[in-house]
């Protein structure tokens, strides 16, 4: 078996599911944030779990920055892993208060080992007016950033985001996208950000991995990959309703007003998306 | 109201009894309910019926099986007898035994349905932030279970206090060692001794609605068995 | 299963329109279980029409309940007292009528009972020793009184499990749980009971008489049928089956084996 590379991320999964069978073998680089980009149900979830080690994938193999986490007969387990793993859902402690939330991690590193330290952390984040709160007393936000803010000051040597905003509205997404801009500007460890939201992903994402049912389709650089992605992306939408000179039209689940569009409500449109220069 | 010695010997017999078992289920009961309430095995089913047994099941037949295995000729007694603790009917630690067996749903379920709704994504999270298997458990399951644990200590405590057919079956009736007060009560009525019997089932009475009072005082919907 | 069957058969005459069928309840001692099946039997084959029921359990209970209008016409009490208590009280429809004298004995299912006596059970290899509860249960308090009368009690006391009747203080020996147990001569003769161990038999001398005694209680005046099964115990085939199972009979003074 060949040494692990030192600066990127192996990893080699082949996981058989229902819908479909994940099967990758990636060589990321260790730096900047990665993308993981594709449809609901294309693996991209169970791949981010097999890298955390949450789920046990047998056969597979995964070396992280040269250190082996998984391998034929190593099974590091994810409390062993140096990772910060960021989930999509609220999984704050609810018996601890924020600040106890944010030192749960901390505490379980020794002092000689952070990299992190408490003050910039609380800082990138904004966290200071947050932490004598429960967390029951936080907006879905507010929770999204206290919970990148734990698993960083674990000081992670890879930090996993598994879609972080995708349970947020669209205001309390922009709230937390400058504090991701920040991150992305400060932090020196490689991230791994699954999303299926081109917009986060053109606004943070060095590079890209596109999956489609399980397989890489597609991995480059980010700019590289956004252009592909604009011509490839069509979205099937119908028309709602017109209301004061703009079309509600409803896609994937979601509502979008355009300008007005000739169609009559009920009417199927086609969507394509590019990305301008 | 005054109750006579052998009276008040027969409740801080229960007591004791009732305090003991409590302890042991909280050490027997946790890993059950929580394997219980996390796997995915085929055993779930059938353990979970096993432990659920004793909810249906009369006092007489867990007492008559407990009296035929703690027995010479069962196997228990056999083991007792040999690691040199003697025999178990007729002791206190023999009502524990049946007691624990006797109270172990009660201790169980409430665990199991605390830990139930914990939800994984809560577990893995701690995962991720270096939390071994042990530390994950006191530190985030234990303590968001708090109220099932309350739940589970309190029911089997009250359970075992109000536990009759089984000590009758094995107990022998015996003055400060298997005489637990609903033994007594039984014997004071059987005995025609009515005013004793009255002043110490008004104590378990008494006691029980408290019990009860508190629990559902502080926790309305704990008795959702 | 065994007292199901002259159920079905009665029912079946009922539906059939035979009219003199009689139901009543007794309420027997526990030291009566295999004697009472036994004549309760023969009694069906001589009055197919009526249903006799048994229900078997501690005297004093069977005392409170009566009091408490429990639906019992017959009462057969391993105590005499009980029963003249209740025609006291006015719960009789018949005069008390004695039919046997208890015996007590030492009996074990481990070892031979026969070759002990009461100061065996002082030997340090004899650590349970079984009686019936001698608060409520006529048969314990015999028990107690031959210990207290030959001298063992206080050794013997600290050995003593409970029972809730004779019954169960048998149950507890015959499990092997209590080495010996003091329990009723007749239920030591019974068939299972008389496989294994062996019995000693308790000098009467070293306790008060066990005088049973029944009477019909009140709520059973007027059914023909539990006066007939009354009667019945005075019969020779009755009273052949009460002395076959070690009862000594009224008029048949102290002759046992």
């Amino acid at each position: 078996m060949n040494a692990p590379h030192p600066n990127r991320i192996e990893a080699r999964f082949r996981v058989a599911r229902e819908n479909f069978t994940l099967d990758v073998d990636l060589h990321l680089p260790d730096r900047g944030i990665t993308a993981l980009f594709g449809p609901s149900g294309c693996g991209k979830t169970t791949l981010l779990r097999a890298i955390a080690g949450l789920e046990r994938v047998p056969g597979g193999r995964l070396a992280v920055s040269g250190e082996r986490w998984q391998d034929a007969d190593t099974f590091i387990p994810p409390h062993r892993r140096a990772l910060g793993y960021v989930f999509q859902e609220t999984s704050l402690f609810p018996h601890l208060s924020v600040r106890r939330n944010l030192e749960y991690g901390m505490k379980r590193v020794p002092e000689n080992e952070r990299t992190l330290h408490w003050d910039e952390v609380i800082d990138w984040l904004g966290l200071a007016p947050l932490i004598r709160q429960q967390p029951h007393q936080l907006s879905g936000g507010q929770r999204q950033r206290v919970a990148i803010g734990r698993a960083l000051l674990s000081s992670p040597r890879l930090l996993l985001m598994d879609e972080p905003l995708a349970a947020l509205d669209a205001s309390a997404r922009a709230e937390i996208l400058p504090y991701l801009d920040q991150l992305h500007q400060r932090l020196a460890i490689p991230v791994l950000y699954v999303s299926h939201a081109v917009e986060e992903v053109a606004r943070l994402a060095d590079h890209l991995l596109c999956l489609e049912a399980g397989r890489v389709a597609w991995q480059g650089e980010a700019a590289d990959g956004l252009a592909r992605l604009g011509a490839a992306t069509e979205h099937s939408a119908h028309v709602v309703a017109h209301e004061d000179g703009w079309t509600v039209l409803e896609i994937e689940g979601q509502t979008l007003r355009l300008p007005c569009v000739d169609a009559k409500p009920g009417d199927a449109l086609r969507l394509r998306i590019e990305r301008s220069a | 109201m005054m109750l006579s010695p052998g009276d008040w010997q027969a409740v801080v017999l229960t007591l004791e009894l009732a305090a003991i078992v409590t302890l042991i289920l909280f050490v027997l009961g946790t890993p059950i309910a929580w394997w219980l309430a996390r796997t995915h095995s085929k055993w779930k089913a059938p353990i979970g019926a096993v432990v659920a047994l004793p909810l249906v099941l009369p006092p007489s037949v867990l007492g008559f099986y407990l009296l035929l295995t703690m027995g010479p000729n069962g196997w228990v007694g056999q083991f007792t007898n040999a690691i040199g603790i003697g025999l178990l009917p007729f002791t206190f630690w023999g009502l524990v035994v049946a007691s624990v067996f006797y109270s172990l749903p009660f201790m169980v379920q409430p665990l199991q349905t605390a830990f139930e709704s914990l939800g994984e994504r809560t577990l893995e999270a701690a995962a991720t932030l270096r939390a071994s298997p042990l530390d994950r458990f006191f530190s985030v399951a234990a303590p968001i279970a708090l109220p099932g644990f309350m739940t589970a200590g309190i029911l089997s405590f009250a359970h075992t206090v109000g536990e009759f057919g089984v000590v009758l079956m094995i107990g022998g009736n015996i003055p400060g060692e298997t005489r637990v007060a609903s033994v007594q009560i039984f014997d004071h009525v059987e005995a025609l001794q009515y005013g004793e019997a009255h002043d110490l089932a008004a104590v378990l009475l008494v006691f029980s609605f408290l019990v009860l009072l508190l629990l559902y005082t502080w926790r309305p919907k704990a008795l959702r068995l | 299963m065994i007292r199901f069957r002259p159920f079905l058969f009665a029912a079946l005459m009922l539906l059939s329109g035979h009219a003199a069928a009689e139901k009543f309840t007794i309420a027997a001692a526990a030291d009566l279980k295999f004697a009472m099946d036994e004549i309760i039997a023969r009694y069906k084959q001589d009055h197919p029409a009526d249903m006799p029921q048994v229900i078997y359990g501690s005297s004093g209970k069977f005392h409170t309940q009566i009091q408490h209008n429990a639906p019992y016409d017959l009462y057969f009490s391993a105590d005499i007292a009980y029963p003249r208590q209740l025609e006291q009280a006015g719960f009789a429809a018949s005069p008390v009528r004695p039919y046997a004298l208890g015996r007590i004995v030492l009996w074990s299912a481990s070892i031979d009972a026969s070759k002990l006596t009461l100061a065996s059970l002082s030997a340090p290899a004899i650590r349970r020793v079984a009686i019936a509860n001698p608060r409520h249960a006529p048969y314990g308090k015999r028990a107690e009184e031959a210990l207290r009368a030959s001298g063992l009690w206080a050794k013997v006391e600290p050995k003593l499990v409970y029972g809730e009747n004779i019954a169960h203080a048998a149950q507890f020996v015959q499990t092997g749980n209590a080495q010996i147990g003091i329990i009723a001569l007749a239920l030591a003769l019974n068939p299972v009971l008389s496989r294994q161990g062996g019995y000693w038999l308790i000098p009467d001398t070293l306790h008060e008489p066990l005088e049973q005694g029944f009477i019909v209680t009140r709520r059973a005046r007027d059914n023909a049928a539990a006066h007939r099964f009354a009667d019945y115990m005075g019969s020779a085939a009755a009273r052949a089956v009460m002395a076959k199972y070690g009862f000594v009979l009224p008029g048949e003074a102290g002759k046992t084996r």
